[in-house]
């Protein structure tokens, strides 16, 4: 369950559905690219991290994974 | 405004054949590698891949024509709110955080070859199965049918003169060398196509993005020129823009993941460890792929306004061509980069026949159609037959469709197999989840998000139709419901 709240915390603010409300600050170039913009594709590398962090632990199945450490 | 390139020299030309080449000597050392005439062994590999092919072949086979033709157009149309496509590419691997451990696991113990094998085991109900392989089917033959279409457009941009032609002979000529190296091969030569192809993209893509920049200057002046002509493609998405944005983070997230050829990956990864390294990787491709494929879209905006709709999916083109003219260096690095989008629709395109041949051949002839047989050979056979076949149809019909813009074709797929998602995904956590349910509410989904679309509803107040279809779908599982079937019930082993 937290997994899933953390996931829809950075889906939230990612999707710029909010910068309606702030026009001008919205608009204002960061390097080169509108605010708003900046924030999506940061929330994105964010969600892209925590993905990438749960995925860090080994599986149940991997323990009987006999043949992977002579293979990889 | 030029939409096309500057013809390829002999040195281009013969750059591009050797490519061509390499994809079918690499289809016959598949060939001549191949263990056994089994459909384990054709369809994924026998034993299955390490590390590297999984992550290439995972990424060239979700970034497709697509990506480079469909969303640097839809960019061109919409402006920066098509930085959605980041967000709905990166959701897919989310999606496979919830499912993708388990569904690996039960592929190796009860040796799955196509992804309807998993319904089978979980909810042994034949109409469930044979629904769910037809939806996928149609599904991922518009995808495929959207790859040949970017397979024309591709040399079309190429064609001075006589673009119809360059656009016919683009689709008829790639469409033959994939068919070539994929029925030679199978899934082995579509997986070492796929390292060669994915490393390509990889590189292209970086070089994508070092070539407009040093033609056109910094992204704030493109941005700046935008501004002052179409301030809408700059300005933060309205409301309803904001609720397809939503809309396709899930519709995309759930039927992204669900790629028939995407399942038959996780099926066919060596090992769990190689499984979950490749996709911990694949979280930040979004990054490095569809970003620029936005950027360039904004640079086309800004740079070369007017397209109709209709043209916008050839901005990439007329991109390249302004690069090309400009000096020698540029011109051999759109060489590159025509590789570069061979590689992409190509790669992508020979992962989905591959895998709609395996769903037919075994889901539904072998299932329905040839329930006594034994002979391996015969079924492998059958399933190369039904590649040839089905690429003939298609290749027609993309010469049918030609003016139908990508993104188009992109929404009907996802709304098709999101209806999957509570078979494949709720079912494993839902461990008694009915399967009379489960078959009713694919059934009401599938029609409701047809119907819809049909109707010219495909999206209501920017939400997709498929995502009416899926609450429908949800609502009657949860209403019909059913016996509880639960997973331990052993199946009889699939036909290898």
């Amino acid at each position: 369950m937290t997994r899933i709240s953390i996931f829809a915390a950075l889906f939230a603010v990612a999707i710029p559905w909010y910068w309606r409300w702030f026009p001008e600050l919205a608009e204002y170039l960061v390097v080169g690219l509108p605010t708003w913009f900046v924030v999506a594709v940061v929330g994105s590398l964010a969600i892209s991290i925590y993905t990438a962090w749960n995925f860090r632990k080994p599986w149940p199945m991997e323990s009987t994974d006999s043949d992977e450490v002579s293979r990889s | 405004m030029n939409d096309r390139l500057i013809p390829l020299g002999p040195g281009a030309q013969l750059f591009l054949v050797i490519y061509l080449l390499s994809l079918i000597a690499i289809g016959a050392i598949a060939y001549r590698a191949r263990r056994e005439d089994s459909l384990r062994d054709f369809y994924l590999a026998g034993h299955g891949i390490g590390f590297i092919a999984l992550l290439l072949t995972l990424y060239s086979t979700q970034y497709s024509g697509n990506t480079l033709f469909g969303f640097t157009g839809k960019t061109y149309r919409i402006g920066f709110s098509w930085g959605m496509c980041i967000h709905f590419m990166t959701a897919i691997v989310v999606v496979y955080l919830c499912f993708a451990p388990r569904l690996h696991e039960l592929s190796k113990r009860h040796h799955f070859i196509t992804p309807v094998d998993y319904l089978s085991y979980r909810f042994q109900d034949a109409w469930l199965s044979l629904v769910a392989s037809i939806v996928m089917i149609v599904a991922i033959s518009n995808y495929l049918l959207a790859q040949l279409m970017a397979m024309g457009r591709a040399f079309e941009g190429l064609s001075q003169s006589d673009p119809e032609r360059a656009y016919l002979a683009g689709v008829i000529v790639l469409a033959l060398i994939i068919v070539v190296y994929e029925t030679m091969g199978g899934f082995r030569a579509v997986a070492w196509t796929d390292v060669i192809q994915g490393s390509v993209l990889l590189v292209g893509f970086t070089i994508l993005l070092v070539m407009v920049r040093r033609e056109f200057g910094p992204i704030s002046d493109a941005v700046a020129t935008l501004r002052a002509s179409d301030p809408a493609k700059v300005a933060p998405p309205s409301t309803v823009r904001s609720l397809e944005w939503l809309s396709y983070v899930v519709l995309v997230g759930l039927g992204g993941a669900l790629y028939p050829q995407s399942i038959q990956r996780i099926y066919a990864a060596r090992s769990a460890r190689v499984l979950r390294r490749s996709l911990q990787l694949m979280a930040f491709l979004p990054l490095t792929t569809t970003l620029v494929a936005v950027i360039v879209g904004i640079y086309g905006a800004a740079n070369f306004p007017g397209l109709p709709v209709e043209k916008s999916d050839t901005i990439l083109t007329v991109v390249c061509g302004h690069i090309q003219q400009q000096s020698l260096f540029g011109y051999w690095l759109v060489v590159v980069l025509f590789s570069v989008v061979l590689a992409a629709i190509m790669s992508t395109a020979d992962s989905v026949l591959l895998s709609i041949s395996s769903m037919i051949t075994k889901d539904i002839y072998a299932a329905h159609f040839r329930r006594r047989h034994s002979d391996a050979r015969d079924l492998t056979r059958f399933g190369k037959r039904c590649s040839w076949t089905l690429m003939l149809v298609l290749v027609l019909a993309a010469i049918r469709l030609k003016d139908t813009t990508l993104v188009t074709l992109l929404d009907r797929k996802f709304d098709l197999l999101v209806q999957l998602s509570p078979a494949f995904i709720l079912s494993i956590y839902w461990r008694g989840m009915p399967a009379r349910g489960t078959r009713w509410g694919l059934f009401a989904g599938v029609a409701v998000a047809l119907g819809l679309s049909l109707l010219g509803f495909a999206k209501i107040a920017g939400v997709h139709a498929g995502l009416f279809g899926l609450a429908v779908n949800l609502a009657v599982i949860a209403a019909v419901g059913g016996p509880p079937v639960t997973c331990e019930n052993e199946q009889q082993p699939n036909p290898r």
